[in-house]
């Protein structure tokens, strides 16, 4: 096994396309996930499939993980068959959005092993990923981020250094989830308002976007994914809501009032007991125009 | 009016205006009655009430003219619309508008009639639900000049077992706006108790017991908590209702110059529940909102 080998863990709407562009641009890279179609996609391009995270870690000097939430990032790097345990590992690179404190409580067992990390959550989505033009924010060791670099670059442009404390680049991560989460509301709102009082979604989002209530919300997510009615923004209702209440969480721990950010939360939430929780995150859009009571009919029509 | 009762003029016989008039009838006021559907007006004069065709009839000849509407148009129209009250109003007459008004609204139209007329204006929203109109045991919240509250005092208490004078025009229904602020919104508060009780795994009928004699106990808690844990949606203030009394208070407390987030985002929810088809249902049916729903593409008709 060389020291050009990497290893990754999580394969899902974000790792998949992740380790698809490595093993294109020729990379070795060793994976694990618990799915195993996951798994099978992955080997069928070329990466080497292993038995465990810690099998990874025995592979590969340098691993990322990419996972859905902070109880399975602590597991996959912490647990009894985790990436620590690993015999090869050197640098660990966390690409979820977590939160500052799992962050931390990862570095610091694992610096204990002498392996030096990195937080480096992403921006951009699966799609950022497959036109290899994803942000990515990084806190923690400088010669991580230099060892990651050359797999990272295989998908990514743009690299923001934050300095050795690890963390940091969460507390940015979700920041912006904040604002996606709220964007995603409030320009539902905009929407609904506006269609209610005759006004057509595309005059709409041309004004929008050339003045100043613009955002990658109103130039990108609605008039692709709810202008079009075709809700495939591909990131699910729940894991929008999942962002914000971690942003909400370490607000609370850190004591930063939450005005308009705690209702934000709330709304994701009722969005969920209205059934939505596994649907595309954009669907809310319709949720909001049916509250409007504007029809399906002028919807269909308008789109 | 110093011993003899005053000659009353009732317009608006509706949910509140009906029994508090019957009240006064039976205390032997003498009163002539208004109300656009004539069916109202019939009942009560049988129990002594002289019929009268409009508003100006109605008011012709009263030291006192009663109020009590649904809307502010309808106290518009009454008032200062064709055969409206105005133009029996003297120097000599009082006003007592019953009426859940705004502030605003109140002050506006009292000014508008005490100049045109010299009348005296009281507002006086009451709290308490038909029942206690019926017994004379309401709760009136008023505002006017001390020298017209004060002749009119045993009148109030006829009617009402709690009389408050608040201060000048228009701060009845100050304090009667600043009472729906805190039950608008406990009808939202109550309802997600409810709902969190249900959710977590406990009885959320025995939540009334469990805080009796505590912080949380009190006659929302003991009255309108079990009708809710109940399911109990049966119309006695309707949500549509309660909505534009919240918004009331929104607008109001634009104008004050303050913030209300607490029950700013009340208003919103049964906006909500409006929109959602629910207006008609009690203000309980808040709860509505939070029972959540399985699953949405079933619910939407298979709209894809």
């Amino acid at each position: 096994m060389s020291n050009d080998a990497y290893g990754f863990v999580g394969l899902g709407a974000m790792g998949f396309p992740m380790v698809s562009k490595a093993v294109e641009a020729g990379l070795s890279v060793f994976v694990f996930d618990t799915s195993s179609a996951a798994l099978e996609a992955v080997v069928a391009r070329g990466a080497k499939r292993v038995g465990s995270a810690a099998a990874v870690a025995d592979a590969a000097e340098t691993v990322f993980v990419s996972l859905p939430d902070a109880s399975i990032v602590e597991a996959v790097a912490l647990g009894e068959t985790g990436i620590i345990h690993g015999s090869r590992i050197k640098h660990y690179i966390d690409l979820s959005t977590t939160g500052p404190t799992m962050a931390r409580t990862v570095a610091d067992a694992m610096t204990r092993k002498g392996i030096s990390t990195l937080d480096a959550p992403v921006s951009g989505g699966p799609i950022g990923v497959r036109n290899g033009s994803l942000a990515v924010m990084a806190s923690g060791s400088e010669a991580t981020l230099e060892k990651a670099k050359a797999f990272l670059t295989t998908f990514a442009t743009t690299f923001v250094y934050l300095g050795p404390e690890v963390g940091k680049a969460q507390v940015l991560k979700l920041a912006n989830n904040l604002l996606t989460a709220t964007n995603m509301v409030i320009v539902g709102e905009a929407l609904a308002f506006a269609e209610k009082g005759g006004v057509a979604p595309e005059d709409l989002f041309r004004i929008i976007n050339a003045g100043s209530g613009r955002s990658w919300v109103s130039e990108v997510a609605y008039p692709k994914h709810v202008v079009t009615r075709q809700y495939d923004q591909n990131f699910r209702t729940e894991l929008m809501h999942k962002d914000v209440t971690l942003c909400m969480q370490e607000a609370e721990r850190m004591g930063v009032p939450m005005w308009l950010g705690s209702n934000v939360r709330q709304f994701w939430q009722f969005a969920m007991t209205q059934g939505m929780a596994s649907e595309d995150c954009s669907r809310i859009a319709a949720l909001i125009e049916g509250w409007a009571g504007i029809s399906e009919d002028i919807v269909e029509t308008a789109a | 009016m110093t011993s003899a009762k005053p000659r009353l003029a009732y317009i608006g016989l509706g949910l509140m205006g009906g029994p508090m008039a019957r009240r006064l009838l039976s205390l032997e006021y003498p009163m002539r009655v208004f109300d656009v559907d004539a069916g109202r007006m019939a009942g009560l004069v049988k129990a002594g009430a002289v019929q009268t065709f409009s508003p100006i009839a109605c008011a012709k000849g009263a030291d006192v003219i009663l109020i009590n509407l649904p809307s502010q148009s309808a106290i518009e129209a009454v008032v200062f619309g064709e055969d409206g009250l105005l133009g029996s109003l003297s120097t000599e007459s009082v006003v007592v508008d019953f009426s859940t008004v705004s502030p605003d609204f109140c002050r506006r139209i009292a000014e508008r009639a005490t100049d045109k007329t010299g009348s005296q204006w009281i507002d006086a929203p009451v709290s308490g639900g038909p029942s206690a109109a019926a017994d004379g045991t309401l709760t009136i919240m008023m505002g006017g000049t001390q020298q017209a509250v004060k002749a009119l005092r045993s009148l109030f208490t006829d009617i009402a077992r709690q009389v408050t004078h608040v201060g000048k025009t228009g701060t009845g229904s100050v304090a009667k706006m600043i009472a729906q602020l805190i039950v608008g919104s406990n009808y939202a508060v109550l309802a997600e108790a409810v709902r969190l009780a249900e959710a977590s795994g406990m009885n959320a009928a025995l939540l009334p017991e469990c805080v009796k004699f505590g912080h949380a106990d009190g006659v929302l808690m003991q009255q309108l908590y079990p009708r809710i844990a109940a399911h109990d949606f049966t119309p006695r203030a309707y949500a549509r209702q309660l909505l534009k009394d919240l918004e009331m208070v929104q607008e109001e407390a634009r104008v004050a110059g303050t913030a209300t987030p607490m029950s700013g985002q009340a208003t919103q929810l049964f906006r909500l529940l409006i929109a959602a088809g629910h207006g008609d249902m009690d203000g309980t049916g808040i709860y509505r909102l939070y029972e959540g729903v399985e699953n949405h593409h079933e619910n939407r008709g298979g709209a894809q």
